[in-house]
């Protein structure tokens, strides 16, 4: 665990900073936390609709931790902001970058300004729900979930990838890369679900003889964790054979080399997390739903700002 | 512990039906309960050799003899027993083992120390703690102070390696882990390392800062719900004043707690706080979480679903909770309760729990015998991609539990990490002929019996064994 530490921190500031720029291909959708997740969904169902065979592929790379929406997205003219957070309003409004009337960037999200100047970038603003808890557990739980009564248990992303695909024998319709359990959003025991932390690493260190000994092991487990235990392993085994055949066919479009000084290096697990996307989408593995994250908090003072993160109404 | 509160109620089997291999259980089927006796040596071995184990669908539960409950008490109290300590405690018996693991006093690891400069690193720091986890003779002091680890969390990316506070908290949670839980709370509130985590040390009376208020009910103490906004803005000003050590204070082994600085502390008129005005203060607010009545269920919950099962019923959380109360919180009267109550060798019970990594991986070594540096290694290596790493939880509410710990990635990374180990230990492996009765109560599925009897030689059953579903529960 060691040799991990320290080279995977991407900041999710970097992040906003260099802006969503992402896309592979296929279509290419980012949604950080202030997304809706209905209307996602919605855009997903309707790809059902439209027939599954083609190649709209949703991306979801989920920044994990609190960002304040009032820096981020600023309302220019809300005279409320003045009077309830007037050092927040000194400092953000006038640097602003206007993207209409009455709202503005954060000055350093250029390269988002420059995409919505293309009309790439939706912003779903003020994102809340009745009676919000200030609790940062049942605040992401409730946005896992879309559901504020906190009666919904499966992932918004796990259900529509439940209901809206055949996810069964296709362990890569739904994918979620560069983590090691299952992400909220995509929880759904209905659904097959891919997880990889580490592509390089991913599969069966002793061979395929071990591969297929754990598979036999792994056939109608008995127990309350059986149907997960043998789920897990059946789609890891798909998914390595899945893998080795897109790993031979995948010619990535630009090289990822440190020394280009990218902003994300291949050692810096987000940026492995979407080159293994872009893999899974533009070699044809069907993949439809993919899931990337900067998986945890790791700026010091999140945990005060993460508090913010849901209600953002001024 | 919400997700793992819903598990029975989920649709398992429609999910092993579409996956199409289901097996049916019973019929004509030969149980592989092969515990009975009172010592393994005494067990039926009666099946010729390993020649012909069979497995059940449905894992009997063999908690009604009084071997399995040992072995299960030594999967959950403690990291697993290797042979000897699983044997002392088979002559000794059920609750003679309860009471030893819990009147024994820890042994204290040894000195971590630091490099010349102080500054600690944290692979040395998670080699030490495994190290003890492995070696010491008083393992369930480490199976609490990881638990209390995953509850009164603190993540080493915040707090710091300049100081000892990461490595001290470790030791003040071990020195604690059976006290009572209001000398627990003040413990907590003033480590140095929460005060920087939670950041209680930056707080003061005129500018109070709500995280640690917050953290301290809703997942300390009382869980969500059981206190208002209006309450964590009351409890942070009544908290506010303290600071960590003075850096003069600080020896890399002696433990100390922040400091109160009452010039820092709130100077106003008495406030509203959980229904009561009063001038509050740091041990006045504690007193005031231990008078709630959603306290002792919600640590009592947690500790049940850590232990005993994910959905303990509300009969059983009220009965323990009310025990725990009337002892003045004493955790060690409430852990005896837990292990000796009849729920923890129910058949509900059986097989409930999955390992966290640390305790499927600290188990896999002790049945090896693996104790070495290198081998400790090849566990902190696969940790991360496991999902456990020590000193670094993901967030203030700790590691999630059983179901979380499964995916298509995790249970591929447990595979190989019991191949790693296999590999490092392949000149001196110990004899595999007892290892699904000594690790696995004998209780086996037909597809794992089926591996066993076709296994040739010992790499090959320990690989079955230690990889297999049954060796990932607890």
């Amino acid at each position: 665990m060691t040799e991990e530490i320290g080279i995977n921190q991407l900041k999710r500031r970097d992040f906003l900073r260099a802006g969503l720029v992402f896309g592979a291909g296929a279509a290419g959708l980012a949604a950080g936390y202030a997304a809706v997740p209905d209307a996602f969904a919605r855009a997903v169902y309707a790809a059902k609709t439209n027939g599954v065979a083609n190649d709209h592929v949703l991306v979801m790379i989920q920044l994990a931790g609190g960002n304040d929406g009032l820096r981020t997205v600023i309302p220019l003219q809300d005279p409320k902001l003045h009077d309830l957070r007037p050092k927040l309003a000194d400092m953000s409004v006038g640097q602003a970058l206007p993207i209409s009337g009455d709202f503005g960037l954060n000055q350093n999200l250029k390269g988002v300004k420059s995409l919505w100047d293309q009309g790439k970038v939706a912003i779903v603003e003020g994102v809340g729900y009745p009676n919000p808890t200030f609790s940062h557990f049942e605040s992401i739980r409730i946005w896992e979930t879309g559901d504020p009564t906190r009666r919904q248990v499966d992932g918004w992303l796990g259900r529509t990838l439940a209901q809206a695909y055949d996810s069964f024998g296709h362990p890569l319709t739904g994918c979620a890369c560069g983590t090691t359990d299952v992400p909220g959003a995509l929880r759904d025991l209905q659904a097959t679900l891919t997880v990889i932390n580490n592509q390089k690493q991913f599969g069966f260190s002793g061979g395929s003889e071990v591969e297929a000994a754990v598979g036999a092991l792994y056939k109608g487990t008995p127990g309350i964790y059986g149907a997960l235990f043998d789920t897990a392993i059946a789609t890891a085994r798909e998914t390595i054979g899945t893998l080795k055949s897109s790993d031979a066919a995948y010619q990535p479009m630009a090289q990822y080399s440190d020394a280009a000084k990218l902003v994300y290096s291949s050692k810096n697990q987000l940026a492995a997390a979407l080159q293994l996307a872009a893999e899974l989408i533009t070699t044809g593995t069907g993949v439809k739903l993919l899931h990337a994250t900067s998986t945890r908090r790791s700026a010091p003072s999140t945990r005060t700002s993460a508090r913010t993160a849901l209600p953002t109404r001024c | 512990m919400s997700t793992a509160e819903r598990l029975p109620q989920r649709p398992a089997v429609s999910r092993r039906a579409v996956l199409g291999a289901a097996v049916v259980g019973g019929a004509g089927v030969a149980a592989a309960r092969l515990w009975g006796g009172a010592a393994l040596d005494r067990l039926a071995p009666a099946r010729a050799g390993q020649a012909n184990l069979a497995g059940r669908g449905d894992w009997n539960s063999p908690l009604g003899g009084e071997s399995a409950q040992v072995a299960q008490l030594l999967r959950r109290a403690t990291f697993g027993a290797g042979p000897a300590e699983l044997e002392k405690a088979l002559s000794d018996g059920f609750s003679k083992t309860v009471d030893r693991l819990i009147e024994t006093k820890y042994a204290p690891p040894p000195a971590f120390g630091g490099d010349a400069a102080g500054r600690l690193n944290v692979g040395q720091l998670q080699q030490w703690w495994v190290t003890h986890m492995l070696t010491s003779p008083t393992p369930f002091a480490e199976r609490m102070t990881l638990f209390w680890h995953g509850h009164f969390t603190s993540d080493f990316r915040k707090v710091g390696l300049q100081t000892p506070f990461i490595y001290w908290q470790n030791l003040t949670w071990r020195d604690m882990a059976l006290g009572d839980l209001r000398t627990m709370l003040k413990r907590v509130t003033t480590d140095p390392a929460m005060l920087r985590y939670l950041d209680l040390a930056t707080s003061t009376g005129a500018s109070p800062n709500e995280n640690y208020s917050r953290e301290l009910m809703e997942l300390f103490t009382m869980g969500p719900g059981n206190y208002t906004e209006d309450d964590v803005r009351a409890a942070a000003k009544g908290l506010a004043g303290w600071v960590e050590p003075r850096p003069a204070a600080i020896t890399p082994d002696q433990p100390v707690a922040g400091t109160f600085a009452p010039q820092r502390a709130y100077k106003g008129a008495a406030f509203k706080y959980l229904g009561k005005t009063a001038q509050w203060n740091t041990d006045s607010v504690l007193d005031q979480i231990l008078a709630q009545t959603a306290t002792a269920p919600f640590v009592v919950t947690k500790v049940l679903q850590n232990f005993v099962m994910p959905a303990p019923s509300k009969d059983y959380v009220n009965r323990l909770a009310a025990g725990f109360k009337s002892s003045k919180y004493d955790v060690k009267t409430l852990m005896r309760e837990v292990f000796k109550s009849p729920e923890f060798v129910s058949a509900t019970a059986y097989r409930s729990l999955v390992k966290s990594p640390t305790e499927f991986m600290v188990h896999a070594l002790r049945a090896l015998g693996a104790q070495s540096a290198a081998q400790v290694r090849l566990a902190l290596a696969a940790a991360p991609n496991l999902g456990q790493v020590l000193f670094d939880p993901p967030d203030v509410g700790g590691w999630p539990n059983n179901e979380a710990w499964i995916s298509s990635n995790t249970v591929v990374g447990r595979v190989n990490f019991v191949s790693s180990l296999l590999d490092s230990v392949k000149a001196a492996l110990p004899s595999a002929k007892d290892a699904h009765r000594q690790h696995l109560d004998g209780v086996l599925s037909p597809q794992t019996a089926a591996a066993l009897n076709q296994a040739t030689d010992d790499h090959n059953r320990w690989l079955l064994v230690l990889a297999s579903p049954e060796f990932q529960l607890k």
